[in-house]
């Protein structure tokens, strides 16, 4: 603050202890509890570059925008490559597996940004079948929404919503769709040469009920398990993708944080994703002891022993 | 219950491709005119005009709340849009403003000399410079006002004519709590004083009244863009050709892409070469502004030998300001002719003398010299200090910034073949200015020159702000000793904006190049010609690009906003 505002030095510490609500004159220990109980409570202090506005206001208005598209990119790219990662184990002689499976190890090469990059160039630059124009009207399509609308708008306002999160989520979808893919069917094709799959093709089930009661529930776990941590990174991987479609997201909010040297903010920005990834781990943790019951009567037998 | 589903896909595709046609469609049946600023939407940024991350948008403010006059650098003289005439009183030391009739707001009230009182008062609340100038404001009518000044300047009359003017409908009540506090006897100083500025900082107006043809409604705020709609109470609605005004978020990166879609019209943002070239070729034209700026070297001379001016001197001779400028960014930067610290347009406005002074052409000789008188000595084609030590160095610049990055890298390739190791060192953005107020460098790359038609603000930038309001900053002792005489560079700079007649700065400001000239405190390698983005003869009709309102800094007083005022910039036919 004083080199950035040109406070002086007694400004600047009067100005710290507004914005975090600190006695700076108390002992370490006292101004840090202090600030912990704050933010246990969700204060997390107040912005610097914008005087009087709450971490938490900054949050909570940023926050549902980044995981509406982070957390739709995510579903839709995880139930797609469930889906073709299980065909292409399932039908690993058809013509179209190696498609798959090669597409997808391509596109998961890929950072996120450039895919963003490629799809503004194919859709929203170059005009293609003699059009004047491009297939998007990228101009129209940048950030959470069309300036001027609201929940007023009721339905319309959903659909604007879905129309300007269309490139972000499309973005995130397709960097994750070739991991999922890959995933799945690594985790179907071994589950294939299980022992009780053989047994029941050799009991003559069908393959639809061998596919669904069989592979897919146990060929699920490590994609369920992976999900589940890969939510704690929903809120963390959305920075230059936010800045490329100038989606206001708490990615972009993070950046212009650093660009201003907003401390507060990038504080509570980076508990937030901090804790994110925290409670995705744990709960990957409970999911998979629920998903896989081996797991906890392994533990209990273990127990029983000791 | 497939194909249901693939219906369904199907169907909702098409809808949403459909609207989105529609959508632009119909933007595309008005008459937009598109620029772009970055800014932040609210909870963070906001509307309080006077506080940090307000949504201003740079020189977009001054199309929806008009100053009283911008400045025409061609003829140096104002044109008044919210004051309608003004007088200079030298003998007593006062500005008599006299204010445009039936002028109204955007919310229908009448503009008159109260606005101009609480847009003024508040400055006051919040330090601003012109009341560094300003003594107190006499209202003598609803339309005409005294400015009585406590120091004469010549910047007095720019500080009053060109302040964007804020309403009291929004602003009134705390316009009304300063004047309190000052008639109560508070200071600056006070408690009072900086807890109603703290007060004031948090407030959050929710409108945005507008004198100017266009209006910021905050509804119409989204993190893409800002839309002006048009002000029909405007006193200059009739004169405007456009039916709103697209402010589109963002920097360069966020641009290119409306600017390839052809939905940009006028862009400051410096583009890369290549990405120039690929505007050029989609038949995109550029105006020509003039080179005020540019970026320079700053020495850090706290440190040993940087203190040296002979040391300084030979590395203004070693540097290749030329091939610096070419490489920069191609088009836009060429090196500096003049080490005076202002732009050639500045040193023509203000009668420069050029003929004493040292032009540090590119002479690897003359800086081997230098730097044997400085005690120096070279082994092997490398330089090594008096004490042994080899001499090297480090350029630190915000590697995000693609002209500054390269220059520094010349630079540095140039010092290391001239024998002094030079290593560039990118750094975040934000520890630019930090870095150098805290002399936590050795060199550095940063900004020289003005926009502003004065010559004091290009000095006071390096030589008061990063020096000596700053510990330890540069490091640069302002007591000078030149063959003209004994000067204190500080004083000299606030002298040079000192009296109301320019003609009478004009030997300080030339004293003070001379003393820059043969001191460096920075070494200003390159100047930047910016190249702004039009979409003039595409979608829009501009004057021909030799017309003299493009002399004016973009910055400041910028030629398109006062353009489209005058009507004289509109839509395609």
């Amino acid at each position: 603050m004083i080199a950035q505002y040109g406070m002086s030095m007694s400004e600047a510490r009067a100005r710290a202890s507004a914005l975090y609500a600190l006695d700076l004159d108390a002992p370490l220990i006292q101004q840090y509890f202090s600030y912990m109980s704050r933010m246990i409570r969700g204060d997390m202090g107040q912005s610097i570059r914008s005087p009087g506005v709450r971490v938490s206001w900054i949050i909570l208005a940023r926050l549902p925008w980044t995981l509406f598209t982070v957390g739709t990119g995510l579903i839709l790219s995880c139930l797609i490559g469930v889906f073709l990662g299980t065909i292409s184990a399932f039908r690993r002689d058809k013509w179209y597996e190696p498609i798959i499976t090669g597409t997808s190890s391509i596109i998961s090469a890929i950072p996120d940004f450039l895919i963003g990059i490629f799809l503004i160039i194919i859709f929203g630059i170059i005009t293609w079948f003699g059009r004047s124009e491009p297939l998007i009207p990228i101009h129209s399509m940048r950030g959470t929404s069309t300036p001027g609308m609201s929940w007023d708008d009721g339905i319309f306002y959903l659909w604007d919503i879905l129309v300007h999160g269309f490139l972000p989520i499309t973005t995130y979808a397709l960097a994750q769709i070739g991991m999922w893919v890959l995933l799945m069917k690594g985790s179907t094709t071994s589950t294939l040469n299980k022992d009780y799959v053989r047994l029941a093709e050799a009991r003559g089930l069908k393959n639809s009920k061998i596919m669904s009661r069989y592979v897919s529930r146990n060929a699920l776990l490590p994609i369920a398990t992976e999900f589940a941590m890969r939510m704690g990174f929903i809120l963390g991987g959305s920075l230059i993708i936010e800045q490329l479609f100038v989606y206001e997201g708490l990615g972009l909010e993070l950046l212009n944080a650093v660009h201003n040297r907003d401390y507060p903010v990038m504080q509570g920005i980076f508990l937030v994703i901090t804790s994110c990834i925290v409670f995705a781990n744990l709960f990957a943790e409970l999911l998979y002891g629920i998903l896989d019951p081996r797991t906890r009567i392994r533990r209990s037998g273990s127990n029983d022993q000791n | 219950m497939k194909r249901l589903i693939s219906i369904v896909i199907i169907f909702t595709l098409l809808l949403g491709f459909f609207a989105i046609q529609q959508s632009h469609n119909a933007q595309a049946a008005e008459d937009i005119f598109a620029g772009g600023w970055p800014y932040s939407v609210p909870p963070s940024g906001h509307f309080n005009m006077f506080v940090p991350d307000a949504i201003v948008m740079n020189f977009f403010r001054d199309i929806h709340q008009l100053p009283m006059g911008f400045l025409i650098w061609a003829d140096n003289e104002y044109e008044g849009y919210l004051a309608e005439s003004w007088e200079v009183d030298e003998d007593n030391n006062q500005i008599l403003v006299n204010l445009r009739e039936n002028v109204y707001w955007h919310n229908g009230d009448v503009f008159n000399a109260d606005d101009v009182v609480t847009t003024f008062t508040l400055l006051r609340l919040m330090g601003a410079s012109v009341w560094d100038y300003l003594g107190d404001i006499e209202v003598v009518s609803d339309t005409e006002l005294i400015f009585h000044m406590d120091r004469e300047s010549s910047l007095a009359k720019r500080l009053v004519l060109r302040e964007n003017i804020v309403d009291r409908y929004t602003y009134g009540e705390y316009a009304q709590k300063v004047q309190q506090l000052i008639d109560d006897g508070y200071d600056r100083d006070s408690e009072e004083w900086s807890g109603l500025q703290a007060d004031f900082s948090e407030f959050r107006p929710d409108y945005v009244n507008a004198t100017g043809p266009y209006y910021l409604d905050p509804d119409n705020v989204a993190s893409s863009r800002v839309t002006l709609e048009f002000n029909e109470n405007s006193y200059w609605a009739d004169q405007v050709h456009f039916d709103q005004i697209y402010v589109y978020n963002g920097g360069v990166a966020d641009l290119t892409p409306l600017v390839l879609n052809q939905q940009a019209d006028y862009l400051t943002h410096e583009f890369p070469a290549g990405t120039l070239q690929s505007f050029e070729a989609m038949g995109i034209e550029f105006v020509q502004t003039p080179a005020v700026d540019g970026l320079a070297v700053y020495f850090n001379h706290n440190l040993d030998p940087l203190d040296n001016l002979y040391v300084r001197k030979a590395l203004a001779y070693a540097i290749d300001r030329e091939e610096v400028g070419a490489l920069a960014l191609p088009g836009v930067s060429q090196g500096v002719d003049w080490v005076t610290g202002l732009g050639e347009p500045t040193m023509e406005a203000w009668n420069i003398d050029t003929s004493e002074l040292n032009r540090y052409e590119n002479d690897w000789y003359r800086a081997v010299e230098l730097l044997e008188e400085a005690g120096l000595f070279q082994e092997d084609g490398t330089w090594f200090l008096e004490e042994g030590e080899p001499f090297e160095l480090e350029i630190q610049t915000p590697a995000a910034w693609a002209d500054a990055a390269v220059a520094a890298e010349n630079i540095a390739e140039q010092l290391t073949d001239f024998g002094i190791k030079t290593v560039f060192n990118g750094i975040e953005e934000a520890q630019r200015v930090p870095n150098i107020q805290s002399g936590n460098f050795e060199l550095a790359l940063s900004f020289w020159g003005t926009g502003q038609p004065h010559p004091m603000y290009a000095f006071e930038g390096p030589i008061i702000n990063d020096n000596v309001d700053s510990n330890p900053g540069l490091g640069f002792d302002v007591e000078v000793t030149t063959d003209r005489g004994n000067f204190n560079m500080h004083e000299l700079i606030r002298a040079s904006a000192e009296g109301w007649d320019t003609s009478d700065q004009e030997e300080i400001v030339n004293d003070l190049v001379y003393a820059f000239n043969q001191k460096l405190p920075i070494l200003p390698v390159f100047a930047l010609a910016g190249r702004n983005l039009t979409s003039a003869g595409l979608n829009t009709e501009w004057p021909d690009f030799d017309d003299p309102i493009y002399l004016n800094s973009p910055g400041d007083d910028n030629f398109v906003i006062i353009s489209i005022l005058r009507g004289d910039i509109k839509p395609l036919q």
